[in-house]
């Protein structure tokens, strides 16, 4: 009898490449399980430093939660392997803040990382890259300085583009709390940003 | 009909502001809302700032990567689950959702087998308790009693009890003779009470109380003459208890830990 969760069809050729892969690893193949994180590890590191501000710690969380995932590759049921891997990285995201609330260390390092800097891209205007830059930087700032439970919130709402449905999968918690954490969540950015709004305005 | 607002800004609910900021306001509420916005500038000054804070947030660069999270051999051979770690994976990876159930099924008809066959014991011991502490109570002296006199005359306590205890019980018999035979020891506390001989106690002014003599009393010195447990209903609780409780640690131990 054939493992129902290896018959899940799916159109998306990326899903389909993701099925592949994850039943190839389940047999042992390592380079398969590694092939998935080359293809997600940008995504679930971003993913999770936005939820965790001190940048070796969210790195200790993404290598976390992919031995997780490989530890538990027998237990994926199918569906959407760049979901299942984001809801470990959250829960690893979660977890690692919860410890770092336990243990405070030197907050907020990365605030003066450059790393955090947006990109010149297509902007040529020196003053509104400056804007750009002293925006994320309040931004980033802000986002540090509000609950762990709304930065998840907000993260996977507004910049992973999750809906209230999913985001509550992901964290456990009901469709309710998710829109509240998200609304007080902003109301709380708004109050910190309170004396740099103008940099939003624009 | 709609609630009347508060004059005051402070006063004003921030979340529903923010709700309809979002977007995300029920109908029913969508109304107030909409007149928050309208009659307090403060009110739409925020959501505007909202809607720009949101809009900035999805606008944010990605933190650049530091590190190769790849997994080398030794990680692989460290982590794979071996031996019998890997049956048990394999049993939380199961789909059989019939499994799911069976461990509290289990465990619950495991539990109500053990109580419904160590209820006769439990009444046993219970009667002999109550009847050795009414004894007590009915003859102060009698609780101390030296206990060898018991010991010395096991099976003739046990005689006496059948023909005089209903007497002696209701505390018309010498004082002395009652501990000997219900609370001087651990024999006359085994033999003599039951719950025939506390209800003929109760009613020994009838004839069958006097001339009947309770049946448990003088099975033999030393023996307990209460109902026994149904030891092979005892036996299959017992194994269904440890099934289920096996059942469960096996699910626990399976269950994926996604941040380990």
């Amino acid at each position: 009898m054939e493992d129902p969760r290896s018959t899940t069809v799916t159109d998306d050729p990326v899903q389909r490449r993701d099925l592949i892969l994850v039943e190839r690893a389940r047999g042992g193949d390592l380079d398969a399980f590694n092939d998935l994180v080359i293809c997600y590890q940008d995504h679930l590191f971003a993913l999770v430093a936005r939820m965790v501000p001190d940048r070796d710690q969210a790195s200790d969380a993404v290598q976390e939660a992919f031995f997780s995932a490989y530890r538990n590759l027998g237990t994926f049921r199918g569906g959407s392997v760049r979901s299942w891997l984001s809801r470990i990285c959250v829960n690893a995201a979660m977890d690692a803040q919860r410890a770092r609330k336990r243990r405070p260390v030197q907050p907020y390092p990365e605030l003066e990382d450059e790393s955090w800097q947006p990109r010149a891209g297509d902007e040529t205007d020196p003053q509104r890259i400056v804007i750009a830059g002293e925006r994320t930087r309040a931004l980033n700032d802000a986002l540090a300085r509000i609950t762990v439970d709304q930065r998840a919130a907000i993260v996977l709402f507004d910049v992973e583009g999750y809906d209230y449905a999913e985001i509550a999968e992901m964290t456990g918690v009901s469709l309710g709390t998710v829109k509240s954490r998200i609304h007080r969540g902003r109301l709380a950015l708004r109050l910190l940003l309170e004396g740099r709004m103008e940099l939003f305005r624009g | 009909m709609t609630d009347r607002l508060p004059a005051s800004h402070a006063d004003h609910d921030l979340v529903l502001v923010a709700a309809r900021a979002a977007g995300d306001v029920e109908a029913a509420e969508r109304t107030r809302a909409d007149e928050l916005l309208a009659s307090c500038a403060a009110c739409a000054q925020i959501a505007a700032d909202l809607r720009a804070i949101a809009v900035a947030t999805a606008a944010l660069p990605a933190p650049v990567r530091t590190r190769d999270f790849t997994l080398r051999p030794q990680d692989a051979d460290r982590l794979r689950p071996s031996g019998w770690r890997r049956l048990v994976t394999a049993f939380g990876a199961t789909r059989l959702e019939l499994i799911r159930p069976l461990a509290p099924a289990l465990t619950t008809l495991g539990l109500v087998g053990l109580l419904v066959s160590g209820l006769p014991l439990v009444q046993g011991s219970g009667g002999a308790f109550f009847s050795g502490s009414s004894a007590a109570a009915a003859s102060p002296a009698a609780s101390s009693a030296p206990a060898p006199a018991v010991a010395a005359a096991p099976a003739a306590s046990a005689a006496a009890s059948a023909d005089t205890g209903l007497s002696t019980v209701k505390g018309t018999a010498p004082a002395p003779s009652l501990p000997e035979r219900t609370v001087g020891g651990p024999i006359a506390g085994a033999a003599s009470p039951s719950p025939i001989s506390d209800t003929t106690a109760e009613g020994s002014h009838g004839p069958r109380a006097a001339t009947t003599p309770p049946p448990s009393v003088g099975v033999g010195p030393g023996i307990a003459a209460g109902p026994e447990p149904n030891v092979p209903l005892a036996v299959a609780s017992a194994t269904l208890l440890i099934l289920g409780l096996a059942l469960f640690g096996l699910r626990r131990a399976s269950r994926p830990r996604p941040t380990r």
